[in-house]
């Protein structure tokens, strides 16, 4: 098992009037690409705010490298947190960002950020004011990948980004995490673009935690199975059941089993057919019924 | 360390507002008294000029704080280091500004109040005094506009909008209700008369203690602000 380089254990963020985050617990290990999941206003933002200490939690303990990360910069400098509603002061550049983020972030690589502002076309001189919100949101994204922090958060980084630009953002990112081993953490909705990125996947609606799995060992464990409506009824009798359709008198069950073989093999028994769930189906399913699935 | 200066390097990034911006009014300010005063060709002007840099350092301090703070936490910057960059900052150029004042104050003397025509950096009790003690009370008046704009833009960054407006109308109340209070007792007369002998620099002193009071309540402020 690899080193653990975020534990939270029982983490609550409470307004006056509503629960934002609820009682979460989990690890993030070192190295892994990691998607935090969920709806809009599910807690995300929240709680990668908390975890770079931008937000105080009402209850519960965080740990980022052994460490509480508030006010310690040992833990933070380590952090490099890119958020859609970053904000810049009104007079500086895009040069200027790029200085000050060379400043900060300890692996800073100029090199690199210099050909990424290529890529993405950015205008180095201009106000980063003036820039339009897909630039903007470039601006996170070479600010997070040319940090080389151990740990980066793209917390919806492409608001504004054309197909194109997502597209080299997610190959960058990807050459760069095998160039350059660390933990990162995206968050996001756009789930079927970056599901081939994730190896892990912490799911959250309303504030807790609905999922935290492997991403491989998720798609292995869950499948649509299909057959006659009898035959599926009796199937899914005791197992977990995520969402069902039915067209006719042939039903489509989306199941999640135990173990990878599990289910295949015991479809295959009863002569129903399987079929692969993709990730975007299983993630709106789960957060659709709001049903707590097994962790 | 590297946050600290980080902090002082953005802001060393906005000269514009902190150095350029305020000198250039001041300048302007400058020669269009300096032209009245040649015109009109009568009595020294005394001209309040002087005052923009001191009320550009409040402005300053106040927006950079409320515009800064959310950016430099979001570049992993510790709220310490932003308060202790900051505050670094404000004195160094507090300190610029100040020499930089006592300079032109002298060569306004040098030529004699600009031909006879205009008192802008030289003025009347402000600059009593020999160059040291003028240069000390230029710093701790910059000092001291400064912290209390960094002292309410660290409020706001705390406590947002309504509280801070509450807060600022609760501090106009009590004031004004002290000078109702002083007028019905007539205290304004022992009240002048306490200024008038005292010096400027005995007045500035005074003022480092409430300078050092809302560095420390800017900086608890700061501490428990989320962005």
């Amino acid at each position: 098992m690899s080193q653990t380089v975020i534990e939270v254990n029982n983490l609550s963020k409470v307004y006056k009037d509503f629960t934002a985050v609820d009682n979460v617990s989990f690890r993030i290990e070192a190295n892994k690409i990691y998607g935090l999941l969920g709806r809009n206003g599910a807690g995300k933002t929240t709680i990668m705010q908390m975890i770079t200490a931008q937000q105080f939690s009402t209850k519960g303990e965080i740990r980022v490298f052994g460490e509480h990360p508030y006010e310690n910069n040992k833990v933070i400098q380590q952090i490099c947190f890119i958020r859609e509603s970053q904000k810049y002061p009104d007079l500086v550049t895009v040069r200027d960002v790029m200085g000050i983020a060379s400043d900060v972030y300890p692996n800073w690589d100029a090199e690199y950020a210099k050909a990424l502002i290529e890529i993405f076309r950015l205008p180095m001189k201009r106000l980063v004011k003036r820039l339009s919100r897909g630039m903007l949101s470039a601006v996170g994204i070479i600010v997070g990948l040319a940090s080389r922090a151990p740990i980066t958060v793209f917390d919806e980084p492409y608001l504004g980004l054309d197909a194109v630009a997502r597209e080299l953002f997610y190959d960058q990112l990807i050459e760069d995490y095998t160039s350059h081993p660390r933990t990162i953490i995206l968050s996001t909705h756009l789930i079927d673009e970056v599901s081939r990125l994730l190896e892990h996947i912490i799911l959250i609606d309303e504030g807790k935690i609905l999922l935290d799995s492997d991403t491989d060992e998720l798609r292995g464990r869950t499948c649509n199975v299909i057959g006659h409506q009898s035959a599926v009824e009796s199937f899914i009798q005791g197992r977990k059941v995520i969402h069902t359709e039915s067209l006719g008198s042939m039903v489509s069950a989306t199941v999640m089993g135990k173990t990878e073989a599990e289910v295949k093999q015991e479809a295959a028994q009863a002569g129903l057919e399987t079929v692969p769930v993709s990730l975007q189906q299983l993630i709106v399913h789960l957060t659709r019924n709001g049903k707590v699935a097994s962790r | 360390m590297r946050g600290i200066s980080s902090v002082i390097n953005i802001h060393l990034r906005h000269k514009l507002t902190w150095f350029y911006l305020p000198w250039m009014i001041m300048a302007f300010s400058f020669l269009v008294n300096l032209l009245i005063g040649v015109l009109i060709n009568g009595e020294t002007l005394y001209t309040g000029g002087l005052g923009t840099i001191y009320i550009f350092m409040f402005v300053t301090s106040l927006t950079t704080a409320i515009q800064l703070f959310p950016f430099t936490t979001g570049f992993s910057i510790r709220r310490t280091d932003f308060f202790i960059g900051t505050l670094t900052f404000i004195t160094l150029i507090s300190i610029f500004n100040s020499a930089l004042l006592v300079v032109l104050s002298h060569i306004e003397v040098w030529t004699g109040a600009w031909g006879d025509h205009m008192r802008f950096f030289n003025l009347p009790y402000l600059n009593d005094g020999s160059w040291l003690i003028q240069f000390v009370v230029n710093v701790i008046l910059m000092l001291w506009f400064s912290m209390l704009g960094l002292g309410i833009g660290a409020f706001f960054l705390r406590f947002r909008g309504i509280r801070t407006f509450i807060m600022l109308a609760a501090v106009t109340i009590i004031i004004s209700g002290l000078s109702l209070i002083a007028m019905r007792y007539e205290w304004w007369g022992p009240i002048f008369k306490w200024f008038a002998s005292h010096s400027a620099l005995d007045l500035t002193l005074w003022m480092i203690p409430i300078v050092l009071i809302l560095a420390l309540c800017s900086r608890q402020c700061l501490r428990r602000s989320t962005v």
